[in-house]
């Protein structure tokens, strides 16, 4: 092997290539930045004005709880948790992806990440911020939230540091101005070319403003990879500390089946699942939408398959462990939990998060499938309900089944848990509708540099200009 | 480094054998203690064959130039994960001086555990098992069509076999105590323990490969620190008398000081590959990679020997030893310096 | 060019200063890198170069000094995690101490989280501000702006700029070095 070893940079499995052979420079530009100048079409009038309407669903949703109070939701004094905190760890795990994603492909130097981790860094922002709604909406007394906060009162008290909702407060708040400068940072050479390239005075005011004034010189270039590279380095702990301190929310109390302590690394590979699931859902309909077939090819779709086949086995191994352990060492309840989960209320439900989170995936090891849009987008969308549903069971079973049988009940959402949640799926996909049009979706500098990597495999630089 | 172990292959086997032939005196008079001290000395080593397999697995599936750097030691060590079915089987032999469960079947929490999984024959089979699993992944012959999708079989049936391995083989010596990270522990540790030792002894080219190879160790020590930490901050914040006993047996008896240790090593480890200038020194790595090892041994006596009351410091020493020369000077016969085939897989 | 309002000709600026150098346009990175690498064997030093995106091995043949970026990093990192892990400990057992299900006052393994959450922040802040002061920003407007076809530095063009203080700079010879190397428009920098 000669060239392809000397230059990992642009390697790539199985011979393919993340970029046509005819791409230059200027068509790169050119391509990424259209949809920002184009006039939007039907397509995105259409999904802005559903997910418009959505929205406003989620809105109605969160009115309607800051009036009645949690007693419209199907949690009940035993199942305290129900959809809020599925909700919740679900869309952190979908926020803390995008983060882990783009960083751990930038460190292990997969370039093929400049055409996914705009947006990836976009959707954690979203589902981020959505998440950090939830622990806010289910106290029964949301107003008085920042009570954890750490701040001199006329109460005299603190926070309580032993408690994990503490630690998610801190965790979460870090994590949402963390990725905000992380994703900006990227986003300023963008920008830049955005300024250089707005025809009207309003485009090149606001571009040119959130620019900073970027000119790309080598001294502004060192120090913007000398920033972004130590980010992307903390980005990885920092999303592990994140997602770990909701697998503690969990773990660090007393109930059966959440006393494990394999919930917080479990919850990092989930989150990164789900998250690799819900950046393929997202991929396709932006490739079709925003015409860059030219720049998320099937070789991404190959990869990102592999990566959640990879997912998939892990979280088949942590249920199993989980199963086996509860019986070979479990007290009492733990091991009623566990049977419980299998076969009582919710058991169907178990089953089929089973199937779409272990057994559907591994068709990811034929090549076929890995090359199939329509199979991977539909895997990944059935991986998204299996991890919501895997929440959503974390919570249930153990909450139904407890340490007390008199308090063992059956939980049943609402009208207004179903429609929290799908306000939150709408609002989250009309932030991503505007963004798509507000900045480009894929990062325009770093497909340059990959074009350049691979010009450089075929000793052709000329070809770009 | 390899050269420099080539040089002292025969004093290394002497010493081996010495110290074997010490051990094996020691058992004439104390078997549990002997058997005892194999036990720690064969889940220290063991580490570093078994680690290296899967990084050759990880690095196929996924490239990178330290996987390049380092293929030939790591081809060298996986060969020779077959050594270990020999201390292994005497392990085995004396099961019952070792498994508080295989010389008392009300030792488990339930008894239908004694019944169906925490016995000598059970035990027997699924390290059979294991044992064909892992002589397959790591010295088996392969077709080098479909490279790919072997290592991917490979390192799922890794990942099977050790969950299976952590728990019957080092788990189970505390048999009322479980922890769910327990598995994934063990296997970060000897992904690190085998990184940590190729590194040592592969004179690595560049710059680039040593900061590849360097912050690979960086990122193992981390993960091993963190998922530790987060089974002791779980049982710390539960408390539960099962789980929590396992952490007071290990604070009592100076072993806290063990612990303490092998944080500070890791801690220093860290620091140093925390610059990136050391992470492009051959020397600055090879530092760390030292201490790295260190810690994993420390960190590994402080898991296991508080489980082993039979244990004793002369059988704990004689049996590294024996074991770690042996393995390390048998290991140089067949493959130091490298094989050309070992390199051909790059 | 957008039609920015005139900039003025000159302006301190942290660039570029001095008389007027000379700002050459390339069409590929190699060609620059490669034009860099030989104008500093020929003995020029004040040099600055505009890419569309970070060329690997350009800071070095521009002979740019590292930047302590990192470290600054680093040292707010740790304030960062003193600041989060004192907060705890003075509030925990000093100001207000309260048996929590009979666990330490000082439960260290419990402050493990908010420590290294302070951490993160507090290093990622600083990075971020001095990445923005090192790299001269935010500055909307800077004179580089106003000199033709400049808009490509952030598209497909790659512009090579010595500044007139350098002492080995001569509007001719450099200009006539800078062809042979393969540049294509040559302009005026200002300033």
């Amino acid at each position: 092997m000669s060239e392809a070893v000397a230059h990992p940079a642009a390697e790539a499995p199985s011979g393919a290539t993340y970029l046509p052979r005819d791409a230059t420079y200027g068509s790169i530009t050119r391509d990424i930045a259209a949809p920002v100048f184009a006039p939007a079409g039907w397509r995105w009038w259409t999904a802005f004005l559903v997910t418009l309407a959505l929205t406003l669903v989620m809105i109605f949703a969160i009115l309607w709880l800051f009036i009645e109070g949690v007693g419209i939701w199907g949690v009940n004094a035993d199942v305290v948790w129900g959809f809020a905190i599925t909700n919740y760890v679900w869309w952190i795990g979908i926020g803390n992806a995008g983060t882990l994603i783009s960083s751990m492909l930038l460190l292990t130097r997969q370039r093929w990440r400049a055409s996914i981790n705009r947006f990836a860094e976009a959707m954690t922002l979203f589902a981020a911020a959505i998440a950090g709604l939830f622990p806010i909406l289910h106290l029964g007394r949301p107003y008085l939230f920042y009570w954890l906060v750490p701040y001199p009162n006329v109460m005299t008290l603190w926070p309580q540091w032993r408690s994990p909702l503490v630690w998610d407060l801190f965790a979460i708040a870090s994590y949402i101005i963390f990725s905000l400068l992380f994703w900006y940072t990227g986003l300023i050479p963008d920008l830049a070319s955005l300024r250089d390239r707005a025809r009207t005075r309003f485009g090149q005011l606001v571009f040119g403003a959130f620019a900073l004034g970027w000119r790309g010189s080598a001294r502004q270039w060192r120090r913007f990879d000398a920033f972004y590279w130590a980010m992307a380095a903390m980005a990885v702990p920092l999303v592990i500390s994140l997602h770990s301190v909701v697998g503690l929310d969990f773990a660090a109390g007393l109930m059966p089946g959440w006393q494990e302590t394999i919930f917080p690394p479990y919850f990092v590979v989930g989150a990164m699942f789900s998250g690799f699931a819900m950046v393929v859902t997202l991929a396709v309909p932006i490739r079709w939408g925003l015409r860059l077939e030219t720049f998320i090819t099937p070789a991404h779709f190959d990869a990102m398959a592999k990566i959640l086949l990879m997912g998939s086995i892990i979280m088949g191994a942590s249920y199993a462990t989980e199963w086996f352990l509860a019986w070979y060492a479990g007290n009492v309840a733990e091991r009623l939990v566990t049977q419980f989960e299998l076969s009582g209320s919710y058991a169907p439900l178990y089953w089929l998060m089973l199937l779409f989170n272990v057994a559907l995936p591994q068709l990811f090891w034929w090549r076929r499938t890995r090359r199939s849009l329509s199979a991977i987008f539909a895997i990944a969308i059935l991986i998204n309900v299996g991890m919501w549903l895997e929440r959503l069971l974390i919570i249930l079973n153990t909450l139904s089944h407890a340490y007390l049988p008199a308090r063992w009940s059956d939980y049943a959402p609402t009208v207004w848990d179903w429609a929290l949640l799908l306000g939150t799926l709408g609002f989250f996909t009309f932030l991503f509708v505007c963004f798509v049009r507000l900045v480009p979706a894929v990062s325009m500098h770093e497909v340059r540099q990959l074009a350049h990597a691979q010009a450089e495999l075929e000793d052709d630089d000329a070809v770009l200009a | 480094m390899t050269a420099v172990l080539a040089r002292r292959r025969a004093a290394l086997l002497v010493a081996g054998t010495i110290a074997t032939v010490a051990l094996a005196l020691g058992a004439i008079f104390d078997t549990a203690g002997a058997a005892n001290g194999l036990l720690f000395a064969f889940l220290v080593w063991l580490a570093i064959p078994i680690g290296s397999a899967v990084l050759m697995e990880i690095h196929t599936l996924t490239g990178g130039a330290w996987g390049r750097a380092l293929r030939p030691v790591l081809a060298d060590c996986a060969a020779t994960v077959p050594v270990f079915i020999v201390p292994f089987v005497f392990i085995i032999l004396g099961a019952r001086t070792v498994y508080p469960w295989a010389a008392d079947a009300s030792a488990t929490k339930w008894r239908d555990v004694s019944a169906g999984y925490l016995n000598v024959q059970g035990f027997a089979l699924r390290a059979l098992v294991i044992w064909a699993v892992w002589c397959l992944i790591a010295a088996a012959p392969r077709p080098r069509r479909a490279e790919r999708l072997w290592a991917g079989i490979g390192l799922a049936l890794y990942g099977i076999t050790i969950s299976i391995a952590a728990v019957d083989w080092s788990m189970s010596l505390s048999p009322k105590w479980a922890s769910t990270s327990y598995a994934a522990i063990t296997a970060i540790g000897q992904i690190t323990a085998a990184l940590a030792f190729a590194a040592l002894l592969q004179t690595l080219a560049s710059r680039a490969e040593t900061e590849d190879v360097a912050g690979l160790i960086l990122a193992c020590l981390l993960g091993y620190a963190y998922l530790s930490f987060m089974q002791y901050l779980v049982i710390w914040s539960g408390n539960l008398p099962d789980r929590a006993n396992w952490y007071v047996a290990r604070v009592h008896h100076g072993w806290a000081l063990i612990e303490g240790l092998a944080i500070l090593a890791g801690a220093a480890a860290f620091l140093i590959l925390l610059r990136r200038k050391a992470r492009q020194s051959g020397r600055a790595t090879a530092a760390a990679a030292v201490l790295v090892l260190a810690a994993l041994l420390l960190d590994r006596l402080w898991q296991t020997v508080p489980s082993l009351p039979e244990a004793r410091p002369w059988a704990v020493i004689l049996a590294t030893v024996a074991l770690g020369c042996l393995w390390i000077g048998l290991a140089g016969r067949v493959a130091w310096p490298p094989r050309q085939e070992a390199l051909g897989r790059v | 060019m957008p039609s920015l309002p005139d900039p003025p000709r000159y302006e301190r600026g942290d660039d570029v200063g001095g008389p007027r150098g000379l700002i050459a346009e390339f069409r590929g990175a190699d060609a620059l890198l490669a034009a860099s690498h030989r104008m500093r064997a020929a003995g020029y030093g004040r040099l600055e170069a505009y890419t569309p995106f970070a060329v690997e091995g350009l800071a070095e043949a521009l002979g740019l000094r590292p930047t302590r970026l990192r470290p600054a990093m680093f040292l707010a990192g740790v304030v960062g995690a003193l600041a989060g892990l004192s907060m705890q400990v003075w509030s925990a057992v000093l100001d207000y101490p309260i048996d929590s299900g009979g666990r330490p006052l000082a439960s260290w393994a419990a402050f493990v989280p908010v420590t290294f959450e302070m951490a993160v922040l507090f290093a990622a802040g600083a990075g971020f501000i001095v990445f923005l002061v090192g790299a001269g920003l935010p500055r909307p407007h800077h004179p580089i702006f106003a000199v033709p076809g400049f808009e490509r530095a952030t598209d497909d063009r790659f512009f090579l700029e010595i500044a007139g203080t350098d002492p080995k700079f001569d509007p001719s010879e450099t200009r006539r070095l800078l062809v042979a190397l393969g540049a294509g428009a040559i302009e005026e920098a200002p300033g």
